[in-house]
């Protein structure tokens, strides 16, 4: 055995090679000024969309539709042409195309189990300064910097006792600089405490901490297993009251979209999800659309108002009864237009699109319960179709 | 001076050129471990042996910056070996690994065609900073400026690099 320098054994040649390559790069660079990995933000992140569209599995939605043409029309256009596009979301949804797009996936993908990243959240993003601004903001300020952001999927649970509020989430890593090396990191699952974590140690000991934040979190999972269906079974037993005192049929007919938008876009479907963190099956009991702060949300049919009232986990809500046992509910709305009791019309506004409750996003969260069991409202009774041009 | 038709010679226009950029190699590679003697003493010694070998200068190989500063840098190292330290200890502020520290080998060719093969594996852009902090020892607060990024990029890519070399030098069955 022996020892040699790594560079010292490079030859001749390649060292003349390398440094010549650097120098034209550093003349290059004195000469015009240019901005090196300084990626306009945007144009950044519909490429990182495309990659990101490259390397997911393909969508496939419980009874709705996606159509996005082919993966290979997506990635055959020059990036300026998607302009189109995002400017359709923009200004439909207020935000930029990329971020919308990647809340879509994010969401849409927690029904595979593929520990694939669910981050809507991330450092910085307060009630002010959303995720999208931060993200945009990092970027442009760091190209060549990694962001961290970690999954805030169902909320996040105060310990009073501690003085902490707990979180658990899916790291997820994201990049706009093509060359980085951190690209293909396995996101991990990962409990955190906002709060002294001095203080919680110092009641918890360093080893439970963790332990103590994953009883926690079951206990939070639970919580909302039981609210809804709580929710569901005062549904039911308003139901049984209405029925008992003035049957009615079916309104009829096909149900309208909820929203007004010409592109509306599930960012969480109908159906049977495996949580990430707890590992345990929970039926998502209806979709969830996003849609622009505020947004106006239309009665699905007519009917009559059977609650409109808060609730800690669907924040504002409100029920309205079709007539023979079919129920159309409209959840996480920042305002309630209309009361129980209230007869509305197929498309009257019966509330606003918003965040309230144990929500991650803006969005609206909508259900069709029929004798009090939460159907898929995409199969058989809206139909609804997501477009891009 | 950089004409076609005959090969470069050490007068003034030279000098006027590209004297800055001989100094620049030298100061960078001395790092403060020579006094502003050593750095004179080794540019003088860096002109010498671009008298005798500017003959052999062919322009296909490279730019005559690049000459000049492989010749720069090739003497200058001389000279430290000689009279002032290890090379390993040129990289200041930076991880004292096995980029600057010597590694154990079995097999002198094998390993210098492992190392080649492992430049050959880095993309542009790690090719170019390798080449700076490694070969030409620019400090990162020089590579920030010319990529326009901040120091603390600098040094995580200088991590990320690191551990690309590393993996491939492991790869390789170097034992580090």
């Amino acid at each position: 055995m022996r020892k040699e320098y790594f560079t010292e054994n490079i030859s001749d040649e390649t060292i003349v090679n390398m440094i010549d390559r650097a120098l034209k790069f550093e003349k290059n660079v004195k000469d015009k000024n240019i901005k090196i990995f300084k990626i306009i933000p945007a144009a950044a992140a519909i490429l990182l969309v495309i990659g990101l569209v490259n390397i997911l599995p393909v969508i496939n939605f419980t009874g709705g539709e996606f159509i996005i043409g082919n993966n290979a029309a997506v990635l055959d256009k020059p990036v300026e042409e998607y302009e189109d596009i995002s400017y359709i979301f923009e200004e439909q949804y207020g935000k930029p195309f990329f971020i919308i797009w990647r809340q879509f996936m994010v969401e849409s993908f927690f029904n595979y189990n593929n520990g694939e990243p669910q981050s809507l959240t991330c450092d910085g993003a307060t009630a002010d300064r959303d995720i999208t601004e931060v993200m945009a903001d990092f970027f442009d300020r760091n190209p060549d910097e990694c962001l961290y952001t970690y999954a805030d999927i169902t909320g996040t649970i105060d310990v009073p006792e501690l003085n902490c509020r707990l979180i658990a989430g899916v790291y997820e890593h994201h990049c706009i600089n093509d060359n980085c090396a951190n690209k293909d990191s396995k996101m991990a699952v990962t409990l955190d405490i906002i709060g002294d974590k001095d203080e919680i140690r110092g009641v918890l000991g360093e080893r439970d901490v963790l332990d103590f934040a994953t009883a926690e979190w079951g206990r939070l999972h639970e919580k909302i297993e039981n609210e809804t269906e709580a929710i569901h079974h005062h549904i039911r037993e308003l139901l049984i009251k209405i029925e008992k005192n003035n049957p009615r049929e079916y309104a009829g007919g096909e149900m309208q979209n909820p929203l007004d938008i010409e592109y509306p876009f599930t960012i969480l479907p109908f159906g049977e999800r495996i949580h990430p963190i707890t590992g345990r099956v929970r039926l998502h009991t209806g979709v969830d659309i996003s849609a622009a702060d505020g947004a106006n949300i239309y009665a699905a049919n007519d009917g009559t108002v059977i609650t409109a009232e808060w609730n800690e986990i669907y924040g504002n809500f409100i029920a309205v009864d079709h007539g023979g046992g079919i129920v159309t509910l409209y959840a996480n709305a920042k305002s309630l237009e209309k009361k129980a009791g209230d007869t509305v019309k197929r498309g009257d506004i019966i509330a606003t699109v918003g965040s309230t409750g144990w929500s991650t996003g803006v969005h609206l969260h909508f259900e069709i319960i029929v004798n009090g069991t939460p159907q898929n409202p995409f199969d058989g009774w809206i139909s609804t179709k997501f477009k891009i041009k | 001076m950089d004409n076609i038709n005959s090969a470069p010679e050490v007068n003034n226009n030279f000098y006027e050129k590209y004297n800055p950029q001989i100094r620049a190699v030298v100061t960078r590679i001395l790092n403060g471990a020579g006094k502003s003697q050593d750095i004179d003493d080794c540019v003088n010694t860096v002109y010498l042996e671009l008298i005798e070998k500017l003959r052999q200068y062919n322009e296909m190989r490279g730019s005559l910056a690049t000459f000049v500063a492989v010749v720069a840098r090739s003497a200058a190292l001389d000279y430290c070996r000689s009279n002032l330290r290890r090379t390993g200890e040129l990289i200041g502020d930076d991880k004292i690994d096995f980029l600057t520290e010597p590694v154990e080998i079995e097999n002198n060719i094998e390993f210098q065609m492992l190392v080649e093969s492992i430049l050959e594996k880095l993309n542009e852009r790690e090719n170019i900073l390798f080449t700076f902090r490694y070969l030409l020892f620019y400090s990162p607060e020089e590579i920030a400026k010319i990529f326009k990024i901040k120091r603390n990029a600098v040094d995580g890519r200088l991590n990320r690099l690191r551990k690309k070399v590393k993996k491939l030098l492991i790869k390789g069955g170097v034992i580090l």
